[in-house]
C-alpha cells in the first residue's frame, strides 16, 4: 500500500499543473521526512541496532556466500563437534560443518518463509478487512464470524492440518502459517476502515460521486495503513517463530537444506556433547523476533 | 440472564460446527487425493492399494458420494465420536488414541496453566511495585525479550541446565512427578510472559486511577494498595484471556511433548502429521477447539458473577 503508487495514480488523473505542484511539494515533504527520520533514529539507538540486525539477516538471505567463511554443507571430517574457536566462531557439527556458515546459509529459507507467510496473511487480511469494514451489514457480520471461527482454532494446529493436506517444505509451511495470520490482519484493517469510513473527506468523496473502488484506494487505504504496517512488522516476528516451530517438528525444509528451526532440531541430538549446536541458531531466531518486535513498537511510537 | 446464557451456548456450538467445517475443508477437500493419504501412501508416494481397498476406504469415509453428502457423512461420524481409524498407529480407532493420550496432556497443560498464571502475576506485581528504576525497567522489558525465543529452544536450554549440568530433573520420559516439571515450565513461559505484559500495562493504568490516590491519601500502605486495589482491578479483564491461554497451552504441548519425548496429544498429532494421518489430525484439532470453546464458555458464564456490569449490556451478546 505504498503512497508512491497512489501518487502516480493521482498524477495520471489530475491536470498537469496540479500534478507538477503536488510532485514538488511531495519531494519537499520527503526531504523533510528524511531529515526527521535521521533525527528520530539518533534518539532511538535500540531501533537502529534492531534495524541493522534485521538488515544483516536479509543480507545473509540474499547473498550468503558474501558473509559465510565456509560453505553451508562443506564437510570437514577431522574437525567434527569442535567447540568455539577462531577458525569456527560457533563451533562445528557432527560432520565437521562450520555452524556459523550453516546458520548464514539457513537464513534464506527462513526469510523467504517469513515473507510468504506475512504476504499471504497481509493480502488475505487486508482484503477481508477492507471489504468487511466498508460494506458493513450482512457481509461484515458473515466475514467477521468467519474470522472469529478461525481464531478459535489454535494457529499451530490449523497450520499442522494444512501441512497434512498440502505437504512439507518451506513454502508449504509458510502458506500454513500465513493462513493463520489472516484473521488478525482482517480485524485490525476492519477497525481502521471503520474509523476512516465516516470521516468527512470520505463522505465528501462518496457524495460527490466517486466510485467505490477509487474511494477505497485513494482515501480509505492511505489513511488506514499505518497500524496495519505495524502489524506487518510484528507478524514478521510471529511468522518466524511459527515457521521455526513447524521446522523443528520436522515439517519444514527437508535435508540437506535447512532453516534456522531445523538447525535447532538437529542440535537436539547433541545437547549433551555439543550444546552450542542448538544454542546459537536459537539465539539468532530469538534476536530476529525481538528486533522485529522492537521495530514494530518504535513504529507505533513514531506514529503517535 | 437466561438470554445471555442461551446466547453464549449457541455461539459456542456455532463455533464448534464451523471449526469442524474448516478442518473438513482443509483435510478432506484440500488434498488432491485424500484416498491416497487415507491408504497411507503419502502425498507423493505410490500406493500399492488394490481397487477393492480404494473402494473400501471411499465407502468408509463416504468419499464415493457427492460433496454435500460427504460433508454430512463426516459430520454425522464426528457427532458420534467416530473419527475413523488411524493411519500412523496401525489402523486403531482414533477415539482410542484420543482417550489414551488426553490424560497425560491434560496433566501437563493443567500444571502449565497454573505456572503461567503464577509467574505472570508475580512478575507483573514485582515489576509495578519495585521502586528501583533499573530493576523496574528490566522487569518491564523482560517479557518482551523472553517471548521472542522459540519454545522448543527454551525447553532445550532448560534440559541443558537442569538435567545435564545440575542433574536435578530428568531430560525425557514420563516417569513420576519430576518429569512433568520441565515440560510444563517450557510450555508456560511464552504465555506467562504474554500475560505479564498485559497485566503490567493494566496495573500501570490502574495506578493512575483517582481511587488509588484516594487510598494513598487515606494512609494505606503501598503494599496494601497493590494487593487490595491494583491487582484485582487489573486482573479481572485478563480473565477473559483464560480461554486463549488454555488453548495456547495445549498448542505448546505439541512442542513440549516433542522436545521432552513424552506421550500425549501433542506427540500424537506430531506423529500423525508426519504420516499425513488425516483422521487423527482432524480429531486432535477438533478436541483442541472443543477445549477452547468450553473454557471460553465457562469464563463467559462466570464473568457476570464477578463483574455485574456485564449483563447490563445485552447488545454485546
Amino acid at each position: 500500500m505504498s503512497t508512491i503508487e497512489s501518487d502516480n495514480y493521482l498524477a495520471e488523473l489530475e491536470p498537469a499543473p496540479a500534478a507538477v505542484e503536488s510532485r514538488s511539494s511531495g519531494s519537499l515533504v520527503s526531504r523533510g521526512r528524511a531529515a526527521s527520520f535521521l533525527r528520530g533514529a539518533a534518539k532511538r539507538p535500540g531501533a537502529v541496532i534492531a534495524g541493522v540486525y534485521v538488515l544483516l539477516v536479509v543480507v545473509c538471505a540474499v547473498a550468503p556466500s558474501l558473509l559465510a567463511p565456509y560453505g553451508g554443507n562443506t564437510i570437514n571430517a577431522t574437525d567434527f563437534l569442535k567447540g568455539m574457536s577462531l577458525a569456527h566462531p560457533f563451533g562445528t557439527d557432527n560432520l565437521g560443518r562450520d555452524l556459523i556458515s550453516r546458520m548464514i546459509y539457513s537464513c534464506r529459507p527462513s526469510v523467504v518463509g517469513m515473507l510468504v507467510a506475512v504476504g499471504i496473511g497481509a493480502a488475505g487480511g487486508l482484503s477481508l478487512g477492507v471489504v468487511s469494514g466498508f460494506m458493513g451489514g450482512r457481509v461484515d457480520a458473515v466475514l467477521m464470524r468467519a474470522v472469529d471461527v478461525m481464531l478459535a482454532i489454535p494457529g499451530l494446529l490449523l497450520a499442522l492440518a494444512i501441512v497434512t493436506a498440502i505437504g512439507f517444505g518451506t513454502v508449504h509451511v509458510s502458506i500454513a502459517v500465513g493462513v493463520g495470520i489472516i484473521p488478525g490482519f482482517a480485524r485490525i484493517t476492519r477497525a481502521q476502515v471503520l474509523r476512516v469510513r465516516n470521516l468527512p473527506y470520505v463522505e465528501a468523496a462518496r457524495t460527490s460521486g466517486a466510485k467505490l473502488s477509487s474511494v477505497l484506494w485513494r482515501h480509505v487505504l492511505p489513511n488506514s495503513w499505518q497500524p496495519v504496517a505495524v502489524l506487518i512488522v510484528l507478524d514478521f516476528g510471529t511468522a518466524i517463530l511459527a515457521i521455526a516451530a513447524l521446522s523443528f517438528l520436522g515439517f519444514g525444509p527437508q535435508p540437506p537444506s535447512t532453516d534456522l528451526g531445523t538447525l535447532v532440531a538437529d542440535g537436539r541430538n547433541y545437547l549433551e556433547t555439543a550444546p552450542w549446536l542448538a544454542l546459537w541458531p536459537g539465539v539468532a531466531v530469538g534476536l530476529l523476533v525481538f528486533a522485529m518486535n522492537h521495530l514494530a513498537k518504535t513504529m507505533e511510537e513514531v506514529q503517535r | 440472564m437466561v438470554r445471555y446464557i442461551i446466547g453464549r451456548v449457541a455461539q459456542a456450538l456455532l463455533v464448534l460446527w464451523a471449526a469442524f467445517t474448516v478442518t473438513w475443508i482443509v483435510l478432506y477437500e484440500l488434498p488432491g487425493n485424500p484416498v491416497q493419504l487415507l491408504l497411507g501412501g503419502g502425498l507423493g508416494g505410490v500406493s500399492a492399494a488394490s481397487p477393492a481397498q480404494i473402494a473400501a476406504v471411499k465407502k468408509q469415509y463416504g468419499l464415493d458420494k457427492p460433496l454435500p453428502v460427504q460433508y454430512l457423512h463426516e459430520l454425522w461420524n464426528v457427532l458420534h465420536l467416530n473419527f475413523g481409524t488411524s493411519i500412523s498407529q496401525g489402523g486403531r480407532p482414533v477415539s482410542n488414541i484420543l482417550a489414551e493420550n488426553l490424560p497425560p496432556t491434560l496433566e501437563l497443560a493443567g500444571l502449565a496453566v497454573l505456572i503461567t498464571i503464577v509467574v505472570a502475576v508475580v512478575l507483573a506485581f514485582v515489576a509495578t511495585f519495585v521502586r528501583a528504576a533499573w530493576l523496574r525497567s528490566f522487569l518491564v522489558r523482560l517479557p518482551a525479550f523472553g517471548r521472542a525465543f522459540p519454545t522448543f529452544w527454551i525447553g532445550m536450554l532448560l534440559i541443558q541446565v537442569f538435567s545435564f549440568d545440575w542433574h536435578l530433573l530428568p531430560a525425557t520420559g514420563d516417569q513420576g512427578v519430576d518429569s512433568v516439571i520441565l515440560p510444563s515450565i517450557t510450555m508456560s513461559l511464552p504465555w506467562a510472559f504474554y500475560l505479564a505484559q498485559i497485566l503490567i500495562r493494566g496495573m500501570s493504568d490502574v495506578l493512575d486511577e483517582p481511587y488509588i490516590v484516594t487510598a494513598r491519601a487515606r494512609g494505606e500502605s503501598r503494599l496494601r494498595i497493590h494487593v487490595r486495589h491494583v491487582l484485582p482491578n487489573a486482573a479481572l479483564p485478563t480473565l477473559t484471556m483464560l480461554g486463549l491461554i488454555v488453548c495456547w497451552t495445549v498448542t505448546e504441548a505439541v512442542i513440549a511433548e516433542t522436545v521432552f519425548g513424552r506421550p500425549g496429544l501433542g506427540s500424537a498429532i506430531q506423529q500423525a502429521v508426519q504420516w499425513q494421518d488425516i483422521p487423527t489430525v482432524q480429531a486432535v484439532v477438533l478436541l483442541a477447539a472443543l477445549l477452547f470453546v468450553t473454557v471460553n464458555l465457562i469464563v463467559d458464564l462466570l464473568y457476570p458473577l464477578l463483574d455485574p456490569r456485564v449483563t447490563h449490556v445485552p447488545t454485546t451478546l
